[in-house]
């Protein structure tokens, strides 16, 4: 207990070091100094921060649990952040060059831009806060189980959901104040102790080395169960795998702290780069951990309880210190994924809910407006963490939420690659598709059998689609909005210089603009 | 490479591309396919079962895939707005 307890302790403090002293160092006061950083981040950063908002503390516990209880399920989540992640990459140039010429913040706004309506904005905006707010809960509640096992089981869950929410918000104290530059430098440290030193003990382990209770010659051996897809054979239906994957690709950067990371980096070069270097950080990260998982379905006491089989796995490996360091590690992937909802939430809020068209809000109005949001939005959650907790229907509105978000997900990509479609279709879209996937996942939390296991987030979305495609063939686009999303199209195809923020008008790069700094600087 | 990169047209880039991420997304996600795999132990590679193998291989192969187009990005000089701008 005291060593593990001893271990967060230090990572805290690290933490908090980190932001005092990247506090002093912060420049300006712009808004998008405080919500994207200035766009002054390097690939590494970027990277680093993208796989900190992607895996959750629960990938230890929950996608731990699927490969050590059901064998090669856990790996649909390899399959869907490659995809995923490696689409960032077709628009990276779009989406960065929209955002540098029109300072553009969230995702909400590109989409408000592209269709010229506040409604697409707000529509999308309050579809990805809601998304969000769940996982923050369960992220919080998780803390608490995380803090029993730090305790030894000594302290009981309700203490130590009472701890583990108190430490995360104190964390949030700098994430408000310091927007999103103290969070891409602590994501840095976060993650290579989350995700770094956990692949590094799992592959530690996959040699079979000193005590380890696995080793990759067992992964061989394993019963013929563990390697069955869902679907093949058992109660899903043979569309069970598709729908998980291709909701988990679609969904990529539907998730609001995805696509800001767009906004967060210094270049076109520097989405790319990132978008390398996140598929090859969290891919090695994930496999290992999947594989650590699966090679564990023989071990009896990871088999008993599969989703704490991390902690049970270092515990039989290295004793007390090793236990510690899984406590960190998913203790640093959680840290990590609250802060990246939290600090996108409340900016979202305040740049795509409360501002309005014609009048838009100071620098000073929408940081004051953005920290109060994600003050509001973590007190709302802890609130419903200790009143929901041990409450199974919060899973499901988790599950909900995922079929929710990428609603969002046909404005954007279509907006984004294809001239056509307009701004009633998309808003309408996106309020179908949502009601439809909440009420479809409401009745089949899981699978609808009926349609050999599609769930209901893809049911949703081909409503979607069909109403962004029949309001466009219906009502068209008149000449003057042709003309516009043309020249929103013309922007994309010229390189474009980094805006300071209120500025909004594109700006081409003049040549030998020294305002261009460095392509490749980190920060 | 830098030849190799250079010799090569905007649309056979893109075409490439979208081959690429296309076969992985097929490979993963059309049912046949990724029920022809269900349960697979044989044969096992690199110690690993063939199912398992054969969601760690597509998952390398885009990742490897994104980084030669980076590549092949950064040798044409495409990655580089101000380099862009000024016809380098």
């Amino acid at each position: 207990m005291v060593v593990s307890l001893g271990m967060l302790t230090v990572f805290y403090l690290i933490v908090i070091g980190i932001l005092y002293t990247t506090r002093r160092k912060a420049a300006t006061k712009s808004f998008s100094e405080y919500a994207v950083g200035g766009r002054a981040y390097g690939p590494w950063f970027v990277a680093m921060s993208y796989v900190n908002s992607w895996w959750p503390g629960s990938t230890f516990i929950a996608f731990f649990g699927m490969a050590a209880g059901a064998g090669i399920f856990g790996f649909y989540g390899l399959a869907y952040s490659t995809l995923g992640v490696g689409l960032m990459y077709f628009l990276a140039t779009r989406a960065w060059r929209w955002g540098a010429a029109y300072d553009l913040q969230s995702q909400p706004d590109l989409l408000g831009k592209r269709f010229d309506s506040h409604a697409v904005r707000v529509i999308s905006s309050v579809v990805g806060v809601i998304a969000v707010f769940p996982w923050v809960v369960l992220g919080m509640q998780a803390l608490g189980e995380l803090f029993h096992v730090a305790s030894g089981g000594t302290w009981s869950i309700a203490v130590s959901l009472v701890v583990g929410i108190a430490v995360i918000v104190i964390r949030q104290i700098w994430t408000v104040n310091m927007g999103m530059r103290g969070l891409i430098m602590t994501d840095m440290f976060q993650g290579v102790v989350a995700y770094g030193l956990s692949t590094l003990i799992g592959v530690i382990m996959l040699t079979g080395m000193g005590n380890s209770p696995i080793s990759l010659s067992k992964l061989a051996t394993i019963p013929e169960q563990f390697l069955r897809i869902p679907g093949d054979g058992g109660s899903y239906g043979p569309l069970y795998w598709f729908a998980l994957i291709f909701t988990g690709v679609i969904g990529a950067l539907c998730w609001p702290m995805s696509f800001q990371r767009i906004y967060t980096a210094s270049s076109v070069r520097a989405v790319k780069a990132s978008t390398t270097r996140t598929m090859l950080i969290s891919g090695v990260f994930y496999t290992v951990l999947m594989l650590v998982g699966m090679a564990a379905v023989t071990v009896p006491e990871v088999a008993a309880d599969p989703q704490g089989g991390w902690f049970t796995l270092l515990d039989q490996f290295g004793g007390t210190w090793l236990t510690g360091l899984a406590v960190v590690t998913v203790f640093a992937a959680a840290m990590g994924h609250i802060d990246g909802s939290v600090q996108v939430s409340g900016l979202q809020i305040a740049n795509d809910i409360v501002q309005r068209p014609g009048k838009p809000l100071s620098d000073r109005q929408l940081t004051y407006i953005a920290k109060g949001s994600m003050a509001g939005f973590m007190l709302l959650a802890t609130v419903v963490a200790f009143t929901t907790f041990n409450m199974t229907r919060l899973q499901l509105l988790a599950q909900i939420s995922y079929q929710l978000v990428v609603q969002i997900s046909v404005p954007l990509f279509l907006g984004i690659f294809w001239r056509g479609g307009n701004k009633y279709g998309a808003a309408a879209g996106m309020v179908f598709g949502s009601l439809v996937a909440s009420i479809m996942t409401f009745f089949f939390p899981d699978d609808i059998p009926a349609l050999g296991s599609l769930t209901g987030g893809i049911v949703g979305l081909a409503v979607n689609l069909v109403v962004y495609l029949v309001v466009y063939a219906v009502m068209g686009q008149g000449e003057e909005e042709r003309e516009r999303v043309a020249q929103f199209f013309e922007v994309a195809q010229h390189p474009t210089r980094r805006l300071g923020a209120a500025v909004a008008e594109p700006v081409l790069v003049a040549s030998g603009a020294d305002e261009l700094r460095d392509e490749d600087s980190e920060l | 490479m830098r030849e190799f990169a250079r010799s090569l047209t905007p649309r056979s880039i893109m075409t490439g591309s979208i081959v690429l991420y296309a076969v992985v997304l097929v490979m993963v996600l059309f049912p046949p396919a990724y029920m022809s795999v269900s349960g697979m132990r044989n044969p096992v590679i690199l110690g690993l079962p063939f199912v398992v193998f054969y969601y760690i291989f597509n998952a390398a192969l885009l990742g490897v895939g994104l980084t030669v187009l980076y590549r092949i990005e950064d040798l044409r000089g495409e990655l580089d707005e101000r380099r862009i701008q000024e016809g380098e």
